[in-house]
């Protein structure tokens, strides 16, 4: 089975750790996070005919105490940006962030997730928006952790991405 | 005119040459010889100018040069070490160049090299410290450095390998490939004892992916060189030993104590591994079969796992026998030895504190001992004293000779043996004067003043507490007949009734008396005394008593008593004796005679 690394950055409390919980196989508890800042899930899938073996690093989330690290970022495959639906100012962490993986690693394929779809009040990113960012050329994906909508999905596109390229 | 610049340069020297004479002729024949020239060798000529323009050209050329470049360097070669040479320069600059660029492809490609050489020099380093250790540790003695010292001695290995090998107990539970920059898993293998015991090993991927994590996370959060890389983690018995490879990384996980071997045998292994597989491990893009090959290679890692050899077990039981029956043949000769050595010197300090006994040499003669001396014969027997020290005669060859020993006791001893002493006689030593005390017959006590000064020690004889026996028994005589006496008739001469029957015991007694007083040269005396009662006058009884006094002289005479000896005195009323209240009685007992004895020296 092939393996791939792929990282999940987002900003602090974006849902990463929720929206992938049920779909990834995890051994390691989520204190990982704070002390190693990363914490490693495992996630199998199969692209085409092919099976896919993911290593997900889940990176501790960004805010003013914590930077991710860059170094985990090394020998990534593919990244995962979260962003929190409900909050505008994730997006924006989520382009910052980019733009260091970016600096850091170079061009690779990544999928921008707008996590908590399953809040439709207090959803903060208008259609406008996705479609700006679509038009960019970004592959954007609504998921939800508690509804499990576009949790397959969001793999699967990351995967066929790696893939392709 | 001219086709090529060449051609138009011979024309412009043979213009030249001859350019007074015949200019416009010579161009004539210029233009006749280049149409000549053009018709006969136009391909040679197309073909000439096609390789000028080759070589001019330098994308061209180098094209050319590199296709034969190879073949030409293998060529050279073969000839002669030309070409080396000539490139060390070269090769110098390139590497200089490559070092400042980035020393780390340098460092890449000499991994497999450096790392074999740099563990040998290490080894040699080891070893020679090994040996310093190996001295150190020849000062501990204690119970069980001593039990592994015997078995280094057996074995033939140090004292310091031996300590090693006993302090050692570890397993290698599981083996982790990792790919550096991904962290992605390449292989894994876990030992066989792990898994029959069913052990949960928890997913190898995820694992991994961690443990890329965890030193990035070191590296990150403390100033660590970016060279620097994670070598070893411990928690309890757990170790974890890293051996890091510019592609991978191989990650060991071991329970217990385990050797430096263990550490070189998994740089052997990732070295091999980056040889074997470089371009595999450069182009991985997560296809991690294709190292399933380099399974065979991590395989020494896992069985570099031994728990310390219980060496003792494989003891020859010939080897254990005959080591026990010598050491207890030379226990039993040790204690018997022993045993006789300590009775022999029991029997010399018995010997030395005993008088009489002096000891003029002592050695030993095979396995006996041997004794010479002086004894005295009136000491204690040595062989006695053997006897009480334990010692059996089988043991010992003595060589006693007599001698007079000096001390009082001896003296004495022998004293009383050269003088007959009899039971009597006390005899006692003080200053080598000999003093006699008790009874003796006068013979002896005039022997031994004599003999005593003969006997070695004694210079002089005191008998003054000496009681001269026969004196003695003429005192007892003379009191005996002291008591005695006749009684008168009332004014008369004659005995009363059945006095005379005494008569016979005094006279044996008398002559007893003077028989002894003659073996001792002592003079009698004896004084009859006469005695009356007080009845008449005073004229009367002193004649009275005489003639009774005198009386007894003449029966004794009779008797064959030498008259010599006696005189016959009276004394009348004088010494009258009043024992009872009787006066009567009284009377009669006046009415004797009785004796009174004095015994005079002669010298």
């Amino acid at each position: 089975m092939i393996q791939k690394k792929i990282c999940m950055l987002g900003a602090f409390a974006t849902g990463k750790t929720s929206l992938v919980a049920r779909f990834v196989k995890s051994i390691f508890s989520e204190k990982y996070h704070t002390t190693v800042g990363v914490k490693i899930d495992k996630k199998v899938l199969k692209v085409g005919s092919e099976d896919l073996m993911l290593m997900l690093w889940d990176l501790a989330g960004e805010d003013e105490f914590n930077k991710v690290q860059m170094s985990y970022l090394r020998g990534s495959a593919g990244y995962i940006l979260v962003v929190d639906g409900t909050r505008r100012s994730t997006l924006d962490k989520a382009f910052s962030l980019q733009k260091n993986v970016e600096e850091a690693i170079g061009k690779v394929p990544f999928i921008l997730v707008l996590n908590k779809a399953d809040l439709v009040e207090d959803w903060e990113i208008d259609q406008a928006t996705i479609t700006e960012l679509t038009d960019q050329g970004l592959v954007v994906i609504k998921g939800s952790a508690k509804t499990g909508e576009g949790v397959e999905e969001l793999f699967l596109s990351l995967a066929e991405k790696m893939v392709g390229a | 005119m001219s086709l090529d610049p060449d051609l138009g340069q011979t024309n412009k020297l043979a213009s030249e040459k001859s350019t007074v004479d015949a200019e416009s002729d010579a161009q004539n024949q210029a233009e006749l010889l280049g149409e000549l020239r053009h018709l006969l060798f136009a391909p040679e000529q197309e073909e000439l100018s096609k390789i000028k323009k080759h070589l001019n050209d330098p994308e061209q050329q180098a094209q050319s040069v590199s296709n034969v470049l190879p073949r030409a360097f293998a060529l050279s070669i073969k000839r002669d070490e030309r070409l080396g040479e000539a490139l060390q320069p070269t090769i110098e600059t390139a590497i200089k160049v490559s070092v400042k660029k980035d020393p780390r492809t340098l460092v890449d490609a000499l991994f497999p090299v450096m790392g074999p050489a740099i563990r040998k020099a290490i080894a040699q380093t080891l070893s020679t410290m090994l040996q310093s250790l190996n001295q150190t540790l020849e000062n501990s003695f204690s119970a069980q450095g001593l039990k592994w010292r015997l078995e280094a001695f057996r074995t033939g290995r140090t004292f310091a390998e031996i300590v090693l090998l006993k302090t050692l107990l570890y397993r290698v539970e599981q083996v982790f490939l990792i790919h550096k920059e991904t962290g992605l898993l390449l292989q894994h293998m876990v030992s066989p004892i792990l898994l029959s015991k069913g052990t949960e090993i928890q997913d190898a991927d995820m694992v991994s992916g961690m443990f890329s994590a965890i030193q990035d996370f070191v590296r990150d959060s403390f100033q660590v060189g970016q060279n620097e890389s994670l070598q070893e983690l411990r928690m309890g018995d757990l170790t974890v030993w890293i051996e890091q490879g510019p592609q991978a990384l191989l990650a060991g996980v071991l329970r217990g104590n385990a050797p430096k071997e263990l550490r070189a045998t998994f740089q052997e292994a990732l070295e091999k591994i980056h040889l074997e597989q470089s371009t595999i491990l450069s182009e991985f893009q997560g296809d991690a079969s294709i190292f399933e090959n380099v399974r065979p290679l991590l395989e020494p890692c896992l069985e570099s796992q031994y728990e310390a050899k219980k060496d003792e077990k494989k003891l020859s039981p010939a080897f254990l026998g005959t080591f026990g029956v010598i050491s207890t043949l030379l226990l039993i000769w040790f204690s018997v030895w022993l045993w006789h050595y300590w009775h022999w010197q029991i029997y010399l300090d018995r010997l030395n504190s005993e008088p009489g006994i002096v000891i003029t040499q002592t050695s030993k003669q095979g396995s006996k001992y041997f004794i010479a001396g002086l004894v005295d014969p009136l000491a204690t027997n040595p062989e006695e004293l053997r006897k009480q020290a334990g010692l059996s005669e089988k043991k010992v060859i003595s060589r006693w000779e007599p001698y007079q020993a000096m001390q009082p006791k001896f003296i004495l001893a022998r004293a009383k043996d050269i003088l007959q002493t009899p039971e009597t006689v006390n005899l006692r030593l003080e200053n080598n004067v000999l003093i006699a005390s008790g009874k003796a017959p006068n013979q002896w006590i005039r022997d031994a003043k004599r003999w005593s000064r003969v006997i070695a020690g004694v210079s002089s004889f005191k008998e003054d507490n000496l009681i001269d026996q026969e004196t003695e028994e003429l005192e007892q005589v003379k009191l005996e007949i002291e008591k005695q006496y006749f009684l008168f008739v009332n004014g008369k001469t004659q005995f009363i009734d059945g006095e005379e029957k005494k008569l016979s015991q005094l006279v044996t007694t008398l002559k007893k008396l003077i028989s002894l007083a003659e073996s001792i040269n002592k003079r009698l005396e004896i004084r009859i005394i006469g005695q009356t009662d007080e009845v008449g006058t005073q004229d009367l009884n002193l004649s009275l008593s005489k003639e009774r006094a005198t009386k007894m002289v003449n029966l004794l005479a009779t008797q064959n008593i030498d008259s010599k000896y006696f005189s016959a005195v009276g004394i009348g009323v004088a010494d009258t004796l009043t024992n009872t209240a009787n006066s009567q009685q009284n009377s009669e007992v006046n009415r004797r005679v009785s004796f009174q004895i004095s015994v005079i020296n002669t010298k």
